[in-house]
């Protein structure tokens, strides 16, 4: 069996079975999943999987079984990463939500959380639908899309997309869950992205949302997806190989040195970097009501939250004994001098 | 004749810098060697409103609020009818004359002096913003003569107040002659304050409870503190960042620790149970309305056995309540804060130096214990001024609690296993270097080795080894403060009514009635508050809220005591004066019962 560079096999990615219902999407965002640790060569007992509550929240449990995961409550993935990371840097967070779980309930906790640019890979399984609660919509759900039972949703969808880059985030992308080629090198790049990476994957829920009428079922993703790259991800170590000839290809450099290799699909002028473009595209493909897949927006050269002088912690928290940082009874007596 | 004790009214106008006039006074006060509390109650505004500021001075040593003063300094005109009720009779008004009032309207049962305290500020300054601070500044160096105190002591203490501002000190040394001059030449009313002892207070300070308790997490260990602006807590946050800045921060420049102001108090609390997952030692300072709103955390911290801290500076509620006044209103909410079954482990300090020591005693508790832990305190003990010993870093280890490392953890590694039969399961953090270490925390139904079920049985077993945990741990909480249980009668208070309790206390010896006091800090109660309880024929509970929440507690814990405890409540926002008290615990001694 093959391994990876820390003599890991695939298998020690993987983690307990999956409870969801078969065909699910999320579960093949699992799979992606692991294989993008696996390749990544990520070690497993730095990864910290983090999630609220939702059938995709469930899925912190499917993958890096040695690793430490927390399914916490509905909607707080977001702070209670923001409270990991920072006690100890050191750790690779995974943060798995839902479109209920971060576009709802959570949907502070999600701006905010990218507003500080926390580090880490921040994934929304995204289906329309809060599944586990059978199949009710969530605030994704496109106008003119229906539920199971018929009834039309009259509003708007958040697009978590446009609202991740107005929150600052500077890794944006959307992906489909089945379409394996690009999600595995996009979680990739997230892993080695200088701050949060926010991928938004529609995920279809194959129980209440895979229906004639859902904009995020299997059927309708296929027919109006539109992928705007072909996505490649080069770690540090490798050569860019002659694939990414110059001209079709765009590299962009991430803080590791690894490089995002972004090769053009059809004639369009998209490029990741301008952020006024991205937007429009996005929201052309919302008016259109067309699934706009890849790598949508990136800024590398931004401080991430542990960067910033506020919050410079460079020894892990979790890592500051007693003995390293108490202050003594002499700095005490100093400071209470303004209190005689 | 020589005063003893001795109330004064400050009444001001809120946002026009009377806060440090009056910091400056009470400082002073200190600093000449008198015991004495200063007590700020303010309007939940910015500027503009009517807020006084209440200081006593007592020579035995007691420093409860009393809600009757025996001078009033009234810089609003707006207030100064509803002041002079609380004004005992034959008292004397000093009021700022620039404001225009016509002492003719006034009630004869008070003696009027006026002053144009505006206009000795206008000899200092002319611009009209600093003219409104001065104008403050002047009745400091009025009261410095009424009060006979020594000059210089109040010119260093401005002079330590505005250190890094040369030119402030100058002009508000120069408000501080003109009232002074001014009360020398037109007022002979002076007051005869008791004799201070000059060495009283060489080793204490005068502090709030949040400045303490700020110094208190620094010393204690808490690497992260999360929070949303709240009064009256947020300067306990404030402060907690600003002395870590100076005592942990490394000289490059490297913090040792991280303050994060979220976004509202679902997030601060959600922040504190990932660092404490994670292994940081963690809290949230909150009041009322943001304990609320972190009730859904508080169970999943209670039920995934993770290490949280939440200090609640109590306001008066519900709602939005009186927010910058007192109350020991969340105190039921605290102990069952959450979903399902939930009884958290509480804990109240009720003086300026527990309110240091809970800091590290909580951050230790919520790793020993593995849960979360809500310190109570509330705005009275969180933001006035009380005389304090000078607080002592402590020597102890810090304990954090049943943690495994990469050394110490193997294959038989089960997170909810309890080896030690203590109901404390040993815990692993992520980072651990063992694939063994990892492990999967969840809210729902879990068994030993943490993974999910439903089974009825495990999920029986778990809720009560989780009560077990704590139940038997209770001798690691602060232990009840109590004065002995010879007597028939007692009363029991906890937090910041404690010097009221005293006093009332006192009051009674001095009627020939001797009580003994007890004070809880901690739920759930120690065997002891039990005893006391069943060793007194009486017991009076002493509340500051309207349902009596501590006299229900205890009735819930020790039912057999129904016919023996007595509550006494008190829920007008307002710190507790012991007048009211002490007309209740006669009654009730002298055989008034249950209405
Ligand atoms: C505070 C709270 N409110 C409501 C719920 C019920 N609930 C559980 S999952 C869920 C929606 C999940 O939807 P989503 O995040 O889209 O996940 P999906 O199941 O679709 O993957 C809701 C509302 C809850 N668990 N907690
Ligand atoms: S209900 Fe939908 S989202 Fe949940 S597991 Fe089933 S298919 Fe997936
Ligand atoms: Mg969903």
């Amino acid at each position: 069996m093959s391994e990876n560079s820390l003599g890991l096999t695939k298998k020690e990615y993987k983690g307990g079975p999956s409870t969801l219902c078969t065909g699910c999407g999320h579960d093949s965002i699992t799979n992606h999943l692991v294989t993008a640790l696996y390749e990544s060569n990520t070690p497993p007992h730095l990864i910290a999987k983090i999630s609220g509550i939702g059938c995709s929240s469930k899925t912190t449990n499917y993958f890096v079984d040695s690793a430490h995961g927390f399914n916490a409550i509905h909607g707080r993935m977001a702070p209670i990463s923001t409270g990991a990371k920072i006690a100890n840097k050191d750790l690779q967070i995974i943060g798995i939500s839902g479109d209920g779980d971060s576009a709802s309930i959570g949907l502070g906790g999600f701006v905010h959380l990218l507003r500080r640019n926390i580090p880490m890979v921040y994934i929304v399984e995204n289906n329309g639908v809060y599944g586990l609660t059978k199949g009710q919509f969530s605030a994704t759900a496109d106008e003119g899309s229906t539920v199971k039972s018929g009834e039309h949703c009259y509003f708007d969808s958040i697009d978590l997309c446009s609202m991740a880059m107005t929150s600052g985030c500077g890794f944006v992308a959307r992906a489909f869950s089945g379409d394996k080629k690009q999600l595995v090198p996009l979680i990739q790049a997230a892993l080695n992205f200088n701050g949060t990476a926010f991928i938004d994957i529609v995920s279809p829920c194959v129980t209440f949302a895979n229906h004639e009428g859902s904009t995020k079922s299997f059927n309708y993703v296929k027919e109006n997806k539109f992928n705007l790259q072909e996505f490649g991800f080069v770690p540090k170590s490798d050569e860019i190989s002659t694939d990414y000839e110059p001209g079709t290809s765009q590299m962009i450099k991430l803080h590791d040195g690894s490089f995002i290799a972004l090769k053009k699909m059809n004639e369009s002028e998209f490029n990741p970097t301008d952020y006024t473009l991205a937007m429009s595209e996005i929201k052309n493909a919302q008016d259109q009501k067309t699934v706009l897949t890849g790598l949508l927006y990136i800024k590398e050269d931004m401080k991430n939250f542990l960067q910033h002088e506020k919050t410079n912690t460079k020894t892990p928290l979790v890592h500051l004994e007693q003995e390293k940082i108490q202050p003594n009874q002499y700095e005490l007596n100093q400071i209470l001098q303004a209190f005689k | 004749m020589v005063l003893d004790n001795f109330s004064l009214n400050i009444s001001t106008v809120n946002g026009t810098g009377s806060q440090s006039a009056n910091s400056i006074f009470v400082k002073s006060l200190f600093r000449s060697g008198y015991n004495v509390c200063g007590k700020n109650i303010f309007p939940s505004n910015i500027a503009g409103l009517p807020t006084n500021y209440a200081i006593r001075i007592n020579k035995e040593g007691f420093s409860a609020y009393e809600d009757q003063f025996s001078l009033l300094l009234s810089m609003n005109k707006s207030t100064l009818e509803e002041d002079s009720k609380k004004l005992l009779p034959g008292s004397n008004i000093f009021y700022n004359s620039n404001l225009k009032l016509n002492p003719e309207d006034f009630s004869a049962d008070h003696n009027y002096f006026g002053i144009p305290l505006k206009d000795l500020a206008k000899k200092v300054v002319k611009s009209p913003n600093l003219v409104k601070f001065l104008t403050n500044m002047t009745y400091v160096g009025l009261l410095t003569d009424l009060f006979k105190l020594d000059k210089n002591v109040v010119f260093e203490v401005v002079k330590d107040t505005f250190k890094s501002k040369p030119q402030v000190v100058e002009l508000n040394l120069q408000a501080i002659e003109e009232g002074y001059k001014y009360s020398q030449e037109n007022f002979d009313n002076s007051y005869t304050l008791y004799t201070p002892d000059k060495n009283l207070n060489a080793d204490n300070v005068i502090m709030d409870g949040n400045t303490s308790a700020a110094l208190g997490l620094v010393y204690g260990g808490c690497h992260f503190l999360s929070w949303y602006p709240i009064t009256p807590s947020s300067s306990l946050a404030e402060n907690y960042e600003k002395y870590s800045n100076k005592l942990l921060t490394n000289e490059d420049g490297e913090k040792n620790f991280a303050c994060v102001q979220a976004e509202d108090e679902l997030s601060a609390i959600s922040m504190v149970l990932g660092a404490g997952w994670a292994g940081a030692r963690a809290i949230t300072p909150t009041s009322g309305p943001g304990l609320s709103l972190m009730a859904e955390a508080a169970g999943l911290s209670y039920y995934a056995e993770i290490p949280a801290v939440i200090w609640d500076v109590q306001r008066a509620g519900p709602s939005t309540g009186l927010p910058t006044r007192t109350l020991q209103g969340d105190l039921t909410s605290a102990a069952y804060l959450s979903h399902g079954d939930t009884e958290h482990v509480v804990l109240i300090p009720g003086t300026i130096e527990e309110c240091f020591e809970f800091g590290e005693v909580s951050l230790n508790l919520s790793e020993e214990l593995q849960t979360l832990i809500i310190v109570l305190t509330d705005l009275d003990l969180g933001m006035n001024q009380w005389i304090s010993p000078q607080l002592k870093a402590s020597q102890k280890k810090w304990q954090r609690g049943k943690v495994l490392d990469a050394s110490q953890v193997n294959a038989e590694f089960k997170r909810y296993a309890d080896i030690d039969n203590d109901g404390i399961c040993y815990r692993t953090l992520p980072g651990t270097d063992n694939p063994a270490a990892g492990y999967f925390t969840r809210g729902t139904g879990h068994n030993l080795d943490a993974s999910y079920t439903e089974n009825p049985d495990i999920f029986v077993k778990n809720l009560e080894r989780i009560k077990k945990k704590i139940d038997s741990n209770i001798d690691r909480l602060p232990q009840p403060y109590s004065s002995g249980q010879d007597n028939d009668f007692a009363i029991v208070c906890y937090g910041s009514t404690h010097p009221a309790v005293t006093e009332t206390i006192a009051a009674l010896k001095a009627e020939g009635l001797t009580v003994d006091f007890m004070r809880i800090k901690a739920f759930p109660f120690h065997a002891e508050v039990e005893e006391f309880l069943m060793a007194h024929k009486k017991t009076i509970v002493v509340d500051l809220n309207r349902d009596g929440q501590m006299h229900s507690l205890l009735l819930k814990k020790f039912p057999q005591t129904w016919d023996k405890v007595f509550s006494f409540t008190h829920f007008n926002g307002l710190p507790l004066d012991r007048h009211n008290l002490q007309t209740f615990v006669q009654k009730i001694i002298a055989g008034g019962s249950h209405e």
